[in-house]
């Protein structure tokens, strides 16, 4: 009996095993071996041992990719997060509209992203697009920048607009672990006669450290993944991709399907991997410690 | 509790009257100002996230000749058959199709094997149990541009590339770390009467699972659906590259795919965007209690 109630668990188990394995674990391994060789995708492969990598860090839109995604990781923990915090923290201490206010804002997280980015080169173009009539409106005046072709501005508009698109997220994590947080902790502050924000700092603050370093390590991961918005706005349109705007996935994507370097490609792959790795570890490891206290 | 004015207390040199009146209407002031900073402040953010949408849904219902003159505001003549003219047009019925047949399919695979991993782990006592669920979980924080590669080599390999089982194939993988972990964590909240007593009953291990454990997991697999349909409705990067031929392209591929087309034509185009956008929205409308509970559970628990 308990034999055969063994088999059933195996069998409960296969499908998503095999698949799982195969496809994702699998595909894993081999995609960090693959960045030891040279391959065209097509016919033989070549060992290669550590000179994909080198040649990556040789190439020169490697350290501005890696620049782009360190760009948008800073501002969405500095700016996304703290945004998520503040609007967080007045979220709790409103009496109306809780629900209205968390749904509203986190309408753009369901947006997809190949939308927004369109919106955005749209609101850009400059014979149409609203950035001119909006500069007119704040009495700047007609710049006529042609905003499409001046890329670092592009890139910080993108970073501005990813914050708007996952701040959401942080805003209704922390929102919910205040919840948790017990009335009496607060009241017993006000009692000794502290203030809403002393509260907050020395109370409320150091209860939300945890969640907010999971919240911190996710927005950490996400921006060394982050590919649709500027692989859409570097290469759509019909428009050959603009290497000025890429993050280290889209750099990635065209190394592997544009350019068939598939070992160079997968050596980029493998500095991605271990980018998320390493902030993964210290989130697995801060996880660790606020179970263990 | 608001901590009372200390009234009787006068600071030297106060340039503030200490008149208990006063320092009442100063602190109910100080109040109402704070509040007014409160409710702008989230109001704002609140403005900000559904003012695209809003102005979308304008733009896409404007003639191009009054697009150009009012931007901003409500069209005067409403022109609903731009939704029929992308319909027609660009294809868009067909990767409105294929948007709805791949997420339909791929969410169901994804959670029906995900929800018997996650009972046969949750409910069943065999060795290497939780290393076995920390091989699940451990493949959640690999990006999938890590795995392309591969995935692209083995999908070809397969003679699989541009069919829709290679993007089933491949989300159901990435989806398990998530799907297994949280419906084996539901599964072990579930008391274990109702199951005994159906093995007791004489039924199969495979009919106590799809006739009473499965029903019974309803709400988390709900919500899993949910999520995951948001996922895969607006997914772009593995679509890209297992279903870029124009048949079995979805809605993020082809729109991405006919940008710079419909230049001449935006309201036409925003109709379109329209299309894409709507279907999720309004399910993200329906089940936002779900939604949000979903999102914070998700990070507080890890």
């Amino acid at each position: 009996m308990m034999a055969d109630r063994r088999k059933w668990a195996w069998i409960f188990l296969a499908p998503a095993l095999v698949v799982y394995t195969v496809f994702w674990i699998f595909a894993l391994a081999s995609g960090l071996g693959l960045s030891t060789v040279r391959w065209s995708g097509y016919g033989d492969i070549v060992w290669a041992g550590l000179d994909n990598f080198r040649k990556v860090f040789e190439y020169k839109y490697f350290g501005m990719s890696l620049f782009h995604n360190l760009e948008y990781a800073f501002f969405n923990i500095t700016v996304g997060t703290g945004l998520g915090l503040l609007s967080a923290l007045l979220l709790d201490q409103v009496r109306r509209g809780r629900l209205f206010f968390r749904v509203a804002a986190y309408l753009p997280v369901v947006m997809s992203w190949t939308i927004v980015a369109f919106l955005v080169r749209w609101f850009l173009n400059p014979v149409y697009g609203l950035m001119e009539p909006l500069l007119e409106l704040i009495g700047l005046g007609s710049v006529e920048i042609n905003w499409l072709a001046d890329t670092e501005t592009l890139i910080r508009l993108m970073i501005g607009v990813g914050i708007w698109k996952t701040y959401p997220v942080a805003m209704v994590t922390l929102y919910a672990a205040l919840q948790e947080i017990p009335k009496p902790l607060k009241e017993a502050a006000y009692i000794d006669g502290a203030n809403e924000i002393q509260t907050t700092v020395r109370v409320v603050l150091p209860l939300l450290k945890p969640v907010l370093a999971v919240v911190i390590s996710l927005a950490l991961i996400n921006s060394f993944r982050i590919f649709d918005p500027f692989y859409v706005l570097g290469a759509s349109g019909g428009q050959s991709a603009n290497p000025l705007l890429d993050v280290l996935s889209t750099l990635l994507y065209r190394r592997a399907f544009g350019q068939w370097e598939i070992g160079t490609a997968s050596a980029i792959g493998f500095i991605l991997f271990i980018l998320t790795m390493s902030v993964s570890v210290v989130y697995l490891r801060t996880l660790g410690q606020s179970e263990d206290a | 509790m608001e901590s009372s004015p200390n009234i009787s207390y006068q600071k030297p040199g106060s340039f503030v009257s200490t008149h208990p009146r006063v320092q009442l209407l100063l602190t109910k002031l100080l109040s109402l100002l704070t509040s007014i900073f409160k409710y702008g402040f989230l109001g704002a953010l609140a403005f900000l996230g559904i003012v695209p949408l809003v102005w979308m849904t304008f733009s896409s219902l404007k003639s191009m000749g009054e697009f150009r003159i009012n931007q901003w505001l409500w069209p005067r003549v409403w022109h609903w058959e731009n939704y029929i003219r992308i319909w027609e047009g660009a294809n868009f019925g067909l990767y409105f199709f294929n948007s709805v047949i791949m997420t339909a399919t791929a969410v169901t695979v994804m959670i029906i094997v995900g929800a018997m991993a996650g009972y046969a782990l949750a409910r069943y006592d065999f060795p290497m149990r939780d290393n076995l669920l920390y091989y699940f979980i451990s493949g959640q924080v690999v990006p999938g541009q890590v795995v392309l590669i591969p995935l692209f080599i083995l999908i070809r390999f397969l003679g699989l590339i541009n069919t829709r089982l290679a993007l089933i194939l491949v989300y159901t993988a990435a989806a398990q770390p998530f799907v297994v972990f949280n419906l084996q964590a539901f599964f072990k909240g579930i008391p274990k009467e109702l199951e005994e007593a159906a093995r007791i009953d004489g039924a199969s291990e495979f009919r106590t699972f799809w006739q009473i454990m499965l029903p019974l997991a309803r709400g988390g697999i709900g919500t899993m659906a949910i999520f995951q349909s948001m996922w895969i409705w607006n997914e772009f990067l593995f679509a890209l590259l297992f279903a870029g031929k124009e048949d079995l392209r979805t809605l993020p591929i082809g729109i991405f795919n006919i940008i710079g087309q419909y230049y001449t034509e935006y309201p036409v185009f925003f109709a379109g965007l329209m299309v894409a956008t709507l279907p999720i929205v309004i399910i993200y409308l329906i089940t936002v209690r779900f939604v949000i509970r979903g999102v914070s559970a998700g990070a507080v628990k890890g």
